[in-house]
């Protein structure tokens, strides 16, 4: 051993020798390897800590995921009059949902089961992962400053329609600058609570995208006998997209008392909200709106928003004439509209 | 022995046999426990060609298929199931939301029912037994 001590030293004092009377261009060269090679160790250690951690989620989940889930299923779908054997698989999936990796296991489950079955054992599902007390796990998760976690809890909450102290956890970053994380809270509220969740639309910092418009009235007209909240705050935002979110929503809901607020919407300054005020009007023909939409008509100046005023005013029976066009670039379009109109109707 | 052998083979022939593919393990599992416990003898295809090769086996009485499966999808098990093996077995396709397209299809291959995800399982109860 210690010969072997002794040439180690020998070779170290051998090089250092050969190091003080080398450039410094080369010593710097000898320098720089050893940290490569030790930066490249270092690389090769966080790989493999990774794939040893994939590989121990992957071996506890192959070992556990049968065992949780037949806890489950028996549990779920036991006679509960054998109150013995009940208490029994409940105490066996108390236990065994103890540590991290277990629970995750078993919210895996509880999803899967809760995003294909409705009914009874829906709620069923709801209550086994409050008993398990998977529900404070999962709002632990939304506490997370971490978005990914924050993200995925909520969607837990939601599947599992938990409410308990979820809307102090989450209204707070129902503005948030990112947006993933704001979507995420705006549609888990209209799930969890309907039209009462809608209310962050009185105070909306940023516009919903047209498809997250979409998705939120989708969740809102997967409730059964909602109570429609009052639309009028909404009709004259200055956000347009909450208008336009307000306009879907009196469509889908036939919310038809709001003929004013819609006939007003005619003259707004974004022409998406104006196109969705006339397909209303065209849908619950508000003839009401005769003297504006003409007067619109005459002032308009945009050939694909003239074609919709004039789609409008057909489709209500309103007799117009473009001759009252003021602008004569406008009045040839439309000449040239009702001729191939006529050419069509004659062939 | 041999009696209490021909006894229980005898009480499995009178039972209704189902076969169900669904890819989703939990889901299919549910299906199968709560099927088993209301009288059926079911069997669960993990996929496509499982699912052909359980039909053609055990010629079930019902089956129930998923239309989104992997290898081989539920209108291709119906059109099969009709075609190649000329069985003419009720069919329950399951979709999802939005899947409505499918479901015209899956009748045209000849499906006899459909049911849409999420679904109460007392609604395919009173399906199957309303098919057998």
């Amino acid at each position: 051993m210690k010969t072997i001590f002794q040439y180690i030293e020998n070779v170290l004092a051998f090089c250092y020798s050969n190091f003080q009377i080398e450039t410094w261009e080369i010593q710097l060269i000898w320098i720089c390897i050893p940290l490569f090679v030790l930066l490249i160790l270092f690389f090769l250690g966080v790989l493999y800590g990774i794939r040893f951690s994939h590989l121990l989620i992957e071996y506890r989940n192959k070992k556990w995921y049968p065992i949780l889930q037949h806890l489950v299923l028996e549990y779920l779908t036991i006679d509960k009059s054998k109150i013995e054997k009940v208490q029994e698989i409940k105490h066996n999936l108390l236990e065994n949902t103890k540590r991290k990796f277990q629970k995750e296991i078993s919210i895996k489950i509880l999803m899967s089961l809760a995003n294909n079955i409705s009914g009874e054992m829906k709620t069923a599902v709801e209550t086994l992962f409050v008993e398990l007390d998977l529900n404070f796990y999962t709002v632990n998760k939304i506490k997370s400053s971490s978005i990914v976690k924050k993200v995925s809890g909520l969607r837990v909450i939601t599947q599992m329609n938990y409410k308990t102290h979820v809307d102090k956890e989450i209204i707070p970053f129902m503005n948030d600058k990112n947006q993933i994380l704001r979507g995420e809270i705006q549609l888990a509220l209209v799930k969890l609570y309907a039209g009462k969740g809608l209310f962050y639309l009185n105070n909306l910092a940023y516009d919903l995208s047209e498809w997250h418009q979409i998705e939120i009235l989708e969740a809102l007209t997967s409730h059964k006998n909602i109570k429609i909240p009052d639309l009028h705050p909404w009709l004259s935002s200055r956000n347009s997209s909450v208008i336009s979110i307000a306009l879907k929503v009196i469509e889908i809901y036939s919310q038809i008392q709001y003929s004013n607020e819609i006939i007003r919407l005619l003259k707004h300054k974004d022409f998406i909200i104006r196109r969705k005020a006339r397909r209303l009007v065209r849908i619950y023909k508000m003839i009401e709106s005769t003297d504006l939409l003409i007067q619109l008509f005459k002032e308009e100046t945009e050939e694909d928003e003239l074609l919709d005023l004039i789609e409008t005013l057909e489709y209500l029976g309103i007799e117009y004439n473009y001759l009252d066009l003021d602008n004569n670039e406008i009045k040839n379009i439309v000449l040239l509209v009702e001729r191939k109109k006529k050419t069509v109707f004659i062939a | 022995m041999n009696t209490i052998i021909e006894e229980e083979s005898t009480k499995l022939r009178q039972k209704p046999t189902i076969v169900i593919a669904e890819d989703d393990s939990t889901f299919g599992m549910l299906l199968k426990f709560r099927l088993d416990e209301d009288g059926f003898v079911t069997y669960i295809a993990k996929d496509g060609i499982e699912a052909l090769e359980l039909i053609a086996e055990k010629k079930p009485s019902v089956i129930v298929s998923d239309i989104m499966m992997p290898f081989v999808s539920g209108l291709e098990i119906v059109e099969r199931v009709r075609n190649e093996l000329e069985l003419k077995t009720p069919f329950i396709v399951i979709s999802s939301a939005g899947q409505e397209e499918m479901i015209l299809k899956a009748f045209e291959l000849g499906a006899t029912d459909f049911l849409s995800k999420p679904f109460s399982i007392s609604e395919l109860l009173v399906r199957i037994n309303r098919l057998l």
